[in-house]
């Protein structure tokens, strides 16, 4: 009785909740950019799962190139940024100061033009991206892909970088600031736009990064960012607008909800359920479990 | 004097439209005749989404729900029930009104993006749901669709002519449209436009802008759900691509484009596009793109839309 | 009692906004509520009109408890407000502003009917404008209008549909000494219809117009009392004009 229990623990949960672990990460990396440009700019980004993808199929084309898949990461994440760049200098720049709904219908718009000029450029069939390291290893009884692992690995890493350039830098504070007081921060000499472009690019970068790194398991198609952006706003309006470690926490737990009801549930019905989370939470509590309200 | 006048000039703008619009499918060829029935009830559709975005500044981003919910009511009740027109029709509605006011009651306690991001997640869960509901077809929908003849007590419409079909949806757009008129000039649609210009104030006058709030919610999906049945009708199935989320998408361009809070203007940008998409499609693959780059441009440089072009230029004489 | 309000506090966290404030105004009275910014004022206008609810004490309107109900509930009661940043209705004419602010208390839904038929809001928004001398530029867009004219327009909001007690949050910010003028000469006129809660800076029209006035300082009252008591009151002056007599 007791061998049959631990296999089922070793056997098939762990893998879920370490499946689960990396799926969340992903998310993650995407609601951290959405959150973090909410908090600093009040922009919803709709296209940013389009970056995600974007990313993803930079690396795809630049490895052709390269034939290394982490110089082909570095460089994809790069390209997203600097895209990202491009699209805060012209055209969301053009937006302060309206009604925010329009900065919800532009970024929607954007995304709807990377994913047709995607499926232009590269196709609508799936590209598949072959693992930089196959092999895999014993992990708590059982064998697991190493690049799972070196996603997670690598995922903390970043997300330490990220936490402490926000929370222990000079720019970091000048991010915060921005955030907190807009007029105040112009007024004591610090470049609000140019924290505005840098903080959107790095946001955007992020997504990019992260579909890039995930291609090998998840691999590249076109709507491939739609499926991610749900997720990261079910995860960001949870967790709280604006709230970094609300976002984190709402990651992982979504990742993992999903992965562990797959257990049980058919996918799609483990995907509703993210949803019906998502309902249940803005009901009980209109702006999230770690957020502030409305501004 | 004057307001006689004015309505006499109204009936006849009235006049020379719908007459317009009665002879065009004379001059179009077979399939262009299909595409005009789709653009019309796709206008109703634009239409009640501008009813909530235009007017109560309420962005939904899971219109598409309605409507859907209108074709497969419709579809459900001509193929399982009762192959009569009328009350498949009025099922359609109420149906589509009822979800509207689930989903509104619950959605309208958040505010601006939590409020957008509840009706999208909506109309996902509605999506997952009935893709996989085997009753109502799972993914290939409810397919051959019965059209019954529709009765009018002195004459019997045979609607599977396009032709008959056509003045069918031009008569159900022109009485929407008046209505939803009338709507928008009442004290009613008064407290709309305070809505969508001062929220926070409205309250303070003395009205439950909650209550308002769900009202015309509801009265939208009505709109929307019969549009949809309307649409089904015609297609004679009813799938899930009429209940996704590019669905959704596609109509918030159509009403931007076309000029938000001013009624025609969604309209316009219906017809537009389904006339955009289907000539773009026969020349080259990127037709999207060019609807997309549309919509970026008008929202970043043209807000208003076409109308809106149209009021600045009439504003300036 | 025509309105009380019985040991209201509120807090925001460690802050303590509003310290057991207790009140009462007599119907038609006029009763002022001074004190330096961050008194705790404003906080306590938006207690009284249901913007927050208060965590004890309350209040009572027309022998009603009204604590804690929603503005729009308290505006059909007869309860009104003007705000101390101007919060009216930037897209929509001058006319159209106090016309809905007059709809606004004949409750029902009028789905169908034409605006024009509706006889009463309309006759209400042509005396409001003439009040207010705003009647010839009723048709310009609000956000056009000149501060002072907004000013004016702010408070013609809340005076349509005849509210018995009217709550008047710094009429006159931002106003140029003419417009100060011409409102108080307003505000007496509204007074004995009007029941007057009224928070204000200028301690002229302040004088000029209260029957009582009440001193605030840190979310507690310090004096209370006719004019001229208010005036004699060592506290009261030390709070609101530092040591300077």
């Amino acid at each position: 009785m007791e061998t049959i229990l631990t296999e089922y623990l070793v056997y098939i949960l762990l893998p879920q909740v370490l499946h689960g672990l990396v799926w969340g990460m992903v998310i993650a990396f995407i609601a951290l950019g959405l959150t973090i440009i909410f908090g600093l700019m009040d922009i919803v980004n709709f296209a940013h799962g389009e970056f995600y993808m974007l990313g993803a199929f930079f690396g795809y084309s630049i490895s052709f190139v390269t034939n290394n898949f982490w110089i082909s990461l570095a460089l994809a994440a790069v390209a997203v940024g600097l895209l990202g760049v491009l699209i805060e200098v012209l055209m969301l720049r053009r937006l302060y100061g309206r009604d925010p709904i329009f900065h919800l219908l532009l970024t929607f718009g954007i995304g709807m033009i990377f994913r047709e000029a995607a499926l232009l450029i590269w196709g609508g069939e799936t590209r598949r991206v072959d693992l930089p390291v196959s092999s895999t290893i014993e992990f708590l009884g059982m064998m697991y892909p190493v690049y799972r692992l070196a996603i997670l690995v690598i995922g903390a890493l970043v997300l330490i970088a990220i936490w402490y350039i926000l929370a222990k830098t000079a720019s970091g504070a000048t991010i915060r600031a921005a955030s907190q007081d807009r007029q105040m921060s112009w007024a004591l000499g610090i470049n609000v736009p140019r924290v505005y472009t840098l903080v959107f690019a790095t946001g955007v970068a992020l997504a990019g990064f992260a579909g890039c790194l995930m291609s090998p398991i998840y691999f590249v198609y076109p709507t491939m960012g739609i499926d991610v952006i749900l997720r990261a706003f079910v995860v960001v309006i949870v967790g709280g607008m604006g709230s970094l470690l609300g976002a984190l926490v709402a990651s992982i737990m979504i990742g993992e909800i999903e992965s562990l009801a797959s257990l049980w549930i058919s996918p799609t019905w483990a995907e509703t359920l993210v949803f019906v989370a998502l309902i249940i939470t803005l009901v009980v509590k209109p702006s999230g479990l770690f957020g502030k309200a409305e501004r | 004097m004057d307001s006689r006048f004015k309505s006499l000039q109204n009936v006849l703008v009235h006049g020379i439209v719908l007459g317009v619009v009665c002879i065009i499918p004379f001059c179009i060829p077979p399939f262009y005749q299909k595409l005009a029935v789709e653009a019309i009830c796709l206008a109703v559709f634009a239409m009640s989404l501008d009813l909530i975005m235009g007017y109560a500044g309420m962005a939904s981003f899971g219109h598409a729900a309605y409507f859907g919910l209108g074709g497969y009511t419709l579809g459900a009740v001509l193929m399982f029930w009762w192959p009569s027109i009328w009350p498949a029709f009025l099922a359609a509605g109420f149906l589509s009104g009822v979800l509207a006011f689930l989903i509104g009651v619950t959605s309208i306690r958040a505010k601006g993006i939590y409020f957008a991001i509840l009706t999208l997640a909506f109309a996902e869960v509605l999506y997952r749901v009935v893709f996989h509901t085997y009753a109502l077809g799972g993914s290939d929908g409810l397919i051959g669709i019965p059209v019954p003849a529709l009765n009018l007590i002195f004459l019997k419409v045979d609607l599977t002519k396009t032709l008959h079909f056509y003045y069918l949806a031009v008569a159900f757009a022109y009485i929407s449209y008046r209505v939803c008129y009338r709507l928008v000039e009442s004290p009613f649609g008064r407290v709309l436009k305070g809505i969508r210009d001062n929220e926070n104030r409205v309250s303070f006058l003395g009205f439950n802008v909650k209550q308002y709030k769900v009202i015309v919610f509801v009265i939208s999906g009505v709109f929307a759900g019969w549009s949809g049945a309307l649409f089904s009708l015609f297609k004679t199935f009813a799938d899930t691509e009429q209940l996704n989320f590019l669905l959704s998408g596609k109509v918030i361009v159509m009403a931007l484009i076309g000029g938000m809070g001013t009624l025609l203007g969604p309209m316009l940008g219906a017809v537009l596009l389904t006339v955009v998409e289907s000539v773009a499609s026969t020349y080259f693959h990127a037709h999207s793109i060019v609807i997309g780059t549309m919509f970026v441009l008008v929202v970043i440089f043209l807000p208003g839309g076409i109308f809106g072009l149209f009021s600045d230029l009439r504003n300036r004489r | 009692m025509f309105f009380e309000i019985k040991h209201l506090e509120k807090a925001f966290g460690a802050l303590m906004a509003v310290r057991g404030v207790s009140l009462v105004v007599e119907e038609g009275q006029l009763v002022s509520v001074i004190g330096p910014n961050g008194a705790g004022k404003t906080t306590l206008f938006n207690l009284i009109t249901g913007v927050i609810s208060p965590d004890r004490g309350d209040i009572f309107f027309k022998e009603r408890e009204i604590t804690g109900m929603p503005p729009h509930k308290l505006c059909r009661l007869g309860l009104t407000r003007s705000f101390q940043i101007t919060n009216i209705f930037q897209g929509l004419t001058v006319l159209e502003n106090i016309r809905l602010a007059s709809q606004g208390r004949s409750g029902g839904f009028y789905f169908l009917s034409s605006i024009s038929r509706l006889v009463r809001p309309t006759e209400e928004a042509e005396r409001i404008l003439n009040l207010l001398g705003l009647w010839d530029i009723r048709d310009e867009i609000a956000g056009n209008l000149s501060h002072g004219d907004q000013r004016y327009l702010e408070m013609g909001i809340a005076l349509a549909g005849r509210p018995k007690m009217l709550l008047l949050d710094e009429p006159t910010a931002g106003m140029t000494p003419m417009e100060t003028r011409a409102t108080i000469e307003m505000v007496k006129r509204l007074k004995g219809e009007i029941t007057i809660l009224l928070i204000e800076h200028d301690i002229d029209l302040v004088f000029a117009l209260s029957d009582r006035i009440v001193v605030m300082n840190y979310g507690s009252v310090l004096a209370e009392g006719l004019p001229d008591e208010v005036k004699a009151n060592q506290e009261a002056q030390k709070a609101y004009f530092g040591e300077e007599v």
